[in-house]
């Protein structure tokens, strides 16, 4: 149209030659624009102010409850508190300290809860998840035998149990570019990357009710990363336990300290010096990301070097504080960052960004920095800063860490940032002693008030249909201060540790002001479910399995189950002399059997499983403490068929073990290692666990509703979930439902 | 906070160095003049919400940057270059079986696209000054949201380079906190190297709060701003000073306070506020792009019934 206004204007013999446009409709269509785009400005101006007074553009304005539709379906909340043990929950609802636990017990009733075998929580979890036990959905420990294994050249290799890495494709070429290295992939935008996959099977109680259109939020669940998908669009899930830092470990700590001469790998985090910063004065200290996948890949260490940020640390001359400055660099522009912190004290969220190259990509993280120790003397300065691990920030996380992929932005637009890694609290810091007990404390206690932000937006956001909260609080502390044992604490007084099982006692009654956050939100007509996956105990003292195993002549290695190292060809060379070696232990509660033709390099002929698994059973049950003859630190070893059925059985330990009250395996059997002995002490910080025999560690049930069975395990939750909407119990499920009408009052 | 000092690099501190001081005069001139005719039309709009005001804002700009073009600009001139292209255009289209034809026409629709381009160069010259200006002051208004009480407010002094420690040990550190501001317990934290002094400070209730930093004659005020976080629409019309002193950027675009005298010790002071987002149609944009979009829809719109050639 302007084209052709514009030539009905021209002087041009050309133009007028041409057709004009009529003016009048020209006239027509500018009075039509000219509404159109009065209209169009009313509308944006009005959405405009109906979004600022959203809750989206103010959270604590907490409007999310105004423009709530009107619910339709039952309401029914669980509360999954990790690890919260029935002994204590039954002392201190007698004691009066739990009113609300209390409530819904006289409603409708409060019973231990079955666990899983073993009592993990990946494999409770999944239970938990699936109605089914571990034969259906294949999880069975922490860490699980790597069946993938045999393409690298080695006969065993270990895996994280939930989620396994597909690589992603070699690239087709690679071409420098000034000190960097790009491939076809950075010229491919439909190039797929890492991927993380799901390795838990069955299915899901939630995909039930979705394709029912009864909606489900879950929040902070556990082995569900990378998060499962919606396939109705009603389910919505931020992953728990199991999300990685940004790293792509379950979590590594920065630990920063004067007193360190040189960079060191702990369990679970990192050491580094902090250097003093000639140039501009001050301190430097170097945090690191994962390698910098731009650049050329070193030949000393065999990986790219990692990407850095050099943090400086300011001390003032005379007072204990200190102001941290950094640069987050980005392509278009950088921006500096300035922090100041007090000795004990822990910083906000900051972002901390890593670019890889001067074109980008960047990796966007946050952490919180602490700054544990500040003496800048000039001599001999004592400087320590602790750094948590690189969370993904929530509202651009760099991997998918909800369903839909959109929910963890919409939660952090919310409720401001929080720790997004599944292992929040920094236990592995408290375990190499880089935290004290206080600062543990104070860490952990951050991340409970942190999900009691994020409850509250979950309570905001929930008109109908399931809603599920996760704590981990009781457990992650708990496995630190839990202490009712009559020996002594490995390191504690007999007064301290009173003290600090008292820090446990008042992270139940957090749960119980949760339940009541919850009742006061859902009202009387929901159904509450409180449960916990597994309860706790004492860890006195250590099994060493692979010791005993390498006592009774059943592994052969020197160095540990997967130890070994590539010669100069290129193949591996193990450790483990496979073709001598009938068994070993991986994971915290699994024995495999080296089984020929399962195992690469496997000698125990199948015919004889049940036989090895009896006889190594029949010597593990008669095994005594040699601190006191009289007990056995193993309680039951189960063949893998005697507890387990379903179509993932063949990924299973062929024994599982259930250790005695006190005991557990040392802390060297996880990944296939040695210890000096076979039982001893255990004087870790970590002086509490669950990984015993399921009876002992049973977890919780509190509902408003009767509970019928005698002896409710967490595969009947699920489908009591599901019969709460009248969906009959599926044929993946192995429980059953088990709640009745309430009691009345709720 | 982001200021420019702190996301623009050597770049910066060279045009610093040649425009500071022209620039930080002319701005204790300018600014009292705009901040208080921009108040008093925040005032006068102070009945919508602070996304609805940029609406009617980018509409105000879009007409006057019409007006601006067309009384700055050759419109004869620009009305003929835009013919000759259409004619041009025209042309490609008529004779697209004639390669000759086709070709010159398009090596003329770019020859007069250019000239069309020398013709922009003087309005927008012109439009220039004006058009930071507008935009500092609508930023005082957009960029930051004032505190809310119980949050920690980082309020950061800097100290002129070459002074001895003892400046910033001393007076570089002395801070007058007015009634209902407390701060902590170490405060302030002072970093040698970097010559900054570094509080934090919490309101216990809305108000503006004056800062009176420095000893004896050489003291300089910042009002930190602290507001209901119940009344968030009445946030939009507090004009929020960041910085005093600072770099030319920082005065330009953060800055509606006079700027630091050359005999004070103090080469900035900041107040870190949060940046604020202001919504338009639920999209969270960043008020600057949303004021360009909207600007030049409605200077679109207008052109037409303006008679404005572009």
């Amino acid at each position: 149209m302007r084209l052709f206004q514009h030539i009905g204007e021209s002087r041009s013999l050309l133009l007028r030659r041409l057709p004009t446009c009529g003016g009048a409709k020209s006239t027509v269509r500018r009075s039509a624009a000219l509404i159109g785009f009065a209209g169009l400005a009313l509308v944006l101006t009005l959405s405009s102010a109906g979004c600022d007074r959203s809750s989206a553009a103010d959270p604590a304005s907490g409007n999310l409850t105004a423009s709530k539709p009107k619910a339709k379906h039952k309401k029914t909340l669980i509360l999954g508190c990790d690890g919260m043990d029935p002994k204590l929950v039954r002392r201190l609802i007698d004691e009066g300290r739990l009113p609300h636990f209390a409530k819904l017990e006289q409603q409708g009733g409060f019973k231990p809860l079955t666990t899983s075998i073993p009592p993990q929580s990946p494999v409770a979890w999944s239970n938990f998840i699936t109605g089914a036990n571990p034969g259906v959905h294949g999880i069975y420990d922490f860490i699980q035998r790597d069946l993938d294994a045999k393409r690298e050249g080695a006969n065993v290799r270990a895996r994280q149990s939930t989620t396994i890495d597909i690589p992603a494709a070699e690239p087709l070429f690679e071409f420098p570019l000034n000190d960097y290295r790009f491939t076809s992939a950075d010229l491919n935008p439909f190039a797929v990357g890492v991927q993380p996959v799901l390795t838990r099977a069955g299915v899901p109680f939630w995909d039930y009710l979705d394709e029912r259109g009864i909606p489900i939020q879950m929040y902070k669940l556990a082995a569900n990363y990378p998060p499962s998908e919606s396939k109705h669009g009603h389910m919505c899930c931020l992953a728990g336990m199991g999300v990685p830092d940004a790293l792509g470990t379950l979590g590594t700590f920065q630990h920063f300290s004067t007193e360190y001469s040189t960079k060191q790998d702990v369990k679970g985090g990192r050491h580094d010096r902090i250097r003093m910063d000639l140039q501009n004065g001050g301190y430097v200290i170097y945090l690191k990301g994962p390698p910098n996948s731009y650049k050329p890949v070193s030949r000393r260490t065999g990986l790219p070097p990692e990407l850095e940020v050099s943090v400086y640390v300011y001390p003032d001359p005379d007072r204990p504080c200190a102001k941290l400055v950094w640069t987050n660099e980005g392509v278009a522009a950088d921006q500096t960052v300035e922090i100041v912190l007090n000795v004990g004290e822990w910083s906000e969220w900051k972002e901390i960004h890593f670019l890889h190259t001067p074109a980008g990509p960047v990796l966007t993280t946050m952490v919180r920095f602490y700054l544990q120790k500040l003496k800048p003397d000039p001599e001999s300065p004592e400087i320590a800063v602790f750094v948590t691990p690189l969370n993904f920030v929530p509202t651009s996380p760099a991997a998918v860490i909800s369903e839909p992929a959109g929910f963890v932005s919409e939660i952090g637009e919310a409720v401001g940032h929080f720790h997004t890694q599944g292992f929040a609290e920094q236990f592995n810091a408290r375990y190499e002693n880089d935290l004290s007990d206080a600062e543990y404390k104070a860490q952990a206690d951050l991340i409970l008030e942190e999900n009691f932000a994020l409850m509250d937006y979950a309570l905001k956001r929930y008109v109908d249909g399931v809603l599920f909260f996760y704590f981990s609080s009781t457990d992650l502390q708990a496995h630190i201060f839990w202490w009712d044992s009559e020996h002594p604490h490995p390191f504690r007084s007999a007064a301290d540790a009173a003290r600090y099982m008292g820090v446990i006692e008042r992270v139940y009654e957090r749960m119980d002001e949760a339940l009541a956050k919850c009742m006061d939100a859902l009202g009387d007509d929901a159904t509450y479910i409180v449960m916990s996956d597994h309860g706790f105990g004492n860890f006195r003292r250590q099994f060493g399995l692979n010791t005993w195993l390498r006592n009774e002549g059943y592994l052969v290695s020197e160095k540990g189950v997967l130890e070994g190292e590539r010669d100069a060809s290129g193949n591996w060379k193990s450790s483990t002399r496979w073709n001598r070696t009938k068994a070993y232990g991986l994971g915290l509660n699994g024995i495999y059997l080296n089984i020929a033709g399962r195992e690469r390099e496997g000698i125990v002929r199948p015919e004889d499983r049940v036989a090895l698994c009896e006889e190594i059973k029949a010597r593990l049950l008669a095994v005594v403490d040699p601190e006191n003859p009289s007990v056995h630190p193993i309680r039951y070893v189960y063949r893998r068929e005697e507890c387990y059925s379903g179509d993932k059985l063949a990924d299973a330990p062929d024994l599982i073990i259930g250790y005695e009250k006190d005991y557990r395996c040392s802390w060297q059997t996880g990944l296939g290692h040695f210890d000096r002995e076979v039982v001893f002490d255990n004087k870790e910080a970590w002086s509490a666990d669950h990984c015993v025999a399921h009876d002992l560690v049973p977890g919780i049930l509190l509902s408003n509703r009767k509970i019928t069975k005698d002896d409710p395990a967490l595969i009947d939750v699920a489908p009591s979930i599901l019969a709460e909407y009248g969906i009959e119990t599926p044929e993946s499920m192995e429980g059953r439902p088990m709640l009745g009408p309430g009691g009345g009052g709720g | 906070m982001e200021t420019a000092s702190n996301i623009i690099g050597p770049a910066e501190s060279v045009l610093a160095s040649f425009m500071g001081p022209p620039v930080h005069v002319a701005l204790d001139y300018i600014n009292p003049v705009m901040n208080a005719v921009f108040d008093g039309l925040f005032m006068v709009l102070s009945f919508a919400s602070p996304a609805v005001v940029l609406v009617i804002l980018s509409a105000l700009i879009g007409v006057l940057m019409l007006l601006i073009w067309r009384y700055t600009s050759n419109q004869k001139a620009i009305k003929d270059v835009r013919n000759q292209i259409a004619a041009h255009l025209l042309a490609t289209r008529l004779f697209k079986d004639n390669l000759a034809v086709t070709f010159r026409a398009q090596r003329k629709i770019v020859t007069q696209a250019l000239r069309l381009l020398v013709h922009s160069i003087k309005p927008m010259i012109i439009m220039f000054i004006p058009f930071v200006l507008l935009m500092s002051q609508i930023g005082y208004h957009y960029e930051f949201r004032p505190f809310h009480p119980g949050e920690r407010i980082h309020v950061v002094a800097t100290l002129k380079p070459g002074l001895d420690d003892a400046a910033l040990l001393g007076p570089g550190s002395t801070l007058k906190l007015p009634e209902g501001l407390s701060a902590d317990r170490f405060d302030p934290c002072r970093a040698i190297p970097i010559r900054t002094a570094d509080w934090r400070l919490t309101a216990d209730r809305p108000g503006a709060f004056p800062l009176v930093f420095g000893q004896g004659s050489d003291t300089l005020e910042l009002v930190v701003h602290v507001s209901d976080p119940a009344q968030t629409d009445a946030d939009g019309f507090v004009r929020v000073s960041a910085v005093r002193g600072g770099t030319v950027l920082d005065r330009v675009l953060y800055s509606a306070d006079p700027s630091i005298p050359e005999s004070s010790i103090y080469e900035s002071i900041q107040v870190r506020y949060q940046h604020r987002t202001t919504p338009i149609l639920g999209y969270k944009v960043h008020w600057l792009l949303s004021l360009f979009v909207l600007s030049i829809v409605f200077a679109l719109v207008f052109k037409p019934f303006m008679k404005v050639h572009i």
